[in-house]
């Protein structure tokens, strides 16, 4: 935890999320680096930051082989260093798709891995046994290990990629034209598959804790399509084709990774909505009677501290 | 109304109606009786459709090609070498058609516009949403809570309009996913009285009051 003072905070507007949809970016600078918060609504607790964070800082390590800092300030409040914000992932991949490739790729394994460890704590999750309590806990902290790992490239940047989309489109189509292609890829594997099971609900926004969401423990899953096609691409190519470089420069990389960041955006919205959150839920209520404490006290603690205790 | 095109007055009448551009065969299907008929230049297949129109705009065309000569057999108003016509009258607008001055006249509506989820066009009421309701193809629903759980009983209303809301939400992708056509942050669409009607084209992202 780092304490800022708000004085040195700068606050502003992102045009890509509606003003209720959180679209309030704050930026500091500290130790001359810059920093940015890009959720400033949602606060992390004390056990939510160990459990959840841990590896988000090495995604710049995978992205461009530098250590970049987080951090969590004295409201819980997430702030990563510039390199992992929305404005500089958006330039980046915009000059690097075949980066999101790779990650969306490393993503696809990724996910396999966090599906096949809850389906292991699945079979047990409601037991009252205490090796196995603690156990569970420990695949669960690998799955938030592994699911949190690129929390730039699922998350903060994801608005801007479809933004700038709709944007480019609109910069040699017309409005329906640009419309009705960018609609084409507004569409995820796994928002079929949730409407199938009728799991769709949503949960308070401001509130983005490890149990947020449901409290269930379900496991649903299709994995991403990363290359989607559309009967509109030989048109659209072709009317790409003759505006200007930029532009369609641009159009090619958005066109890439596009579709896939919704995807792969989707896909984490309802594994951690739905199934982690599901699962830690249940897990947690039995570590808190195990431990004779309350959820709050517990929120107190790093996860380190709990395992520690349960022993 | 504001005039917003000319052309060559080919055959005598004045008419007022709803748009219908048509441009290949497949927009025949949506004709209706009393559409006006806006094309490049009206050719045979069209004579079931001409018999429908209530008037005939063309892009090309002079006094004795096609469209002149069976409008003025049919008694509508017809005119043609209106420039550009398909592009600048929208499907639905609602115009009055001058066939002795070769004018067309747009009427003045209130459009609202948002940022379109799933592209359509449709012609429906507002309606607003209420919980545990269901909802009929021609009902233009407004929701202000605009998240995914209530979107589960708009499955069968035309479209779906909220103030709220953007085009990468979870809301909004339920609704491409279930191919209802929708827009999002509608500024003042919250005004639109119970039963108005309205032509909503969310891919031009326009809703207009007819």
């Amino acid at each position: 935890m780092r304490t800022i003072n708000k004085d040195q905070i700068r606050s502003f507007k992102t045009n890509v999320r509606p003003e209720h949809k959180n679209n309030t970016i704050l930026e500091i600078k500290l130790d001359n680096k810059i920093f940015w918060c890009e959720r400033p609504l949602y606060n992390f607790t004390k056990f939510d930051q160990s459990l959840c964070y841990a590896n988000s800082k090495d995604e710049g390590k995978w992205l461009f082989n530098t250590e970049t800092i987080l951090f969590f300030d004295q409201l819980g409040r997430a702030w990563f260093q510039e390199e992992l914000t929305s404005k500089y992932l958006l330039n980046f991949y915009l000059k690097n798709p075949v980066m999101y490739l790779n990650f969306a790729a490393k993503r696809v394994n990724d996910i396999k891995k966090v599906i096949s460890l809850m389906k292991e704590v699945n079979k047990t999750v409601y037991s009252d046994n205490k090796e196995t309590i603690i156990a569970n806990l420990k695949k669960m902290k690998l799955c938030y290990d592994i699911f949190y790992s690129h929390m730039g490239s699922i998350f903060w940047v994801f608005d801007d990629i479809v933004h700038k989309f709709k944007e480019t489109l609109l910069k040699f189509l017309d409005k329906a034209e640009a419309n009705t292609y960018l609609c084409e890829f507004l569409t995820a594997e796994i928002t079929k598959e949730a409407l199938k099971l009728g799991v769709v609900e949503e949960y308070d926004n401001t509130d983005r804790g490890s149990s947020y969401g449901s409290d269930k423990p379900i496991i649903f899953h299709r994995e991403p399509k990363i290359f989607v096609e559309s009967k509109l691409d030989a048109q659209i190519f072709s009317k790409a084709a003759s505006a200007p470089e930029e532009v369609r420069k641009n159009f090619f990389a958005l066109r890439l990774i596009m579709p896939a960041a919704l995807q792969i955006n989707e896909e984490a919205q309802y594994i951690e909505s739905k199934m982690l959150s599901g699962h830690i839920k249940v897990i947690m209520k039995k570590v808190c009677k195990l431990l004779n404490k309350t959820k709050q006290e517990i929120d107190n603690m790093t996860y380190k501290e709990v395992i520690e205790e349960l022993k | 109304m504001k005039l917003i095109l000319k052309g060559l007055g080919v055959s005598k009448g004045k008419a007022k109606g709803n748009v219908k551009i048509v441009e290949t065969m497949e927009d025949h299907k949506d004709f209706k009786q009393g559409d006006i008929l806006v094309t490049r230049i009206t050719d045979p297949t069209m004579t079931k459709i001409m018999g429908k129109a209530a008037a005939i705009v063309c892009e090309i065309g002079g006094l004795t090609s096609h469209p002149s000569i069976i409008s003025r057999e049919l008694g509508i108003p017809c005119i043609v070498s209106v420039k550009d016509a398909t592009k600048i009258l929208k499907q639905g607008d609602l115009v009055h058609v001058c066939g002795e001055k070769g004018e067309i006249h747009v009427a003045e509506t209130s459009i609202f516009t948002g940022q379109c989820t799933c592209p359509g066009i449709v012609e429906g009421k507002i309606r607003r949403y209420q919980k545990g309701k269901t909802y009929k193809k021609e009902d233009i629903v407004i929701i202000n809570e605009f998240v995914t759980q209530n979107l589960l009983l708009l499955r069968d209303a035309g479209a779906i309009l909220s103030s709220t809301g953007g085009i990468t939400c979870h809301a909004a992708i339920i609704a491409r996913e279930l191919n209802i056509p929708c827009m999002v942050s509608v500024k003042g669409i919250e005004n639109l009285e119970e039963g108005t009607e309205v032509i909503v084209d969310t891919a031009s992202e326009v809703i207009k009051v007819k």
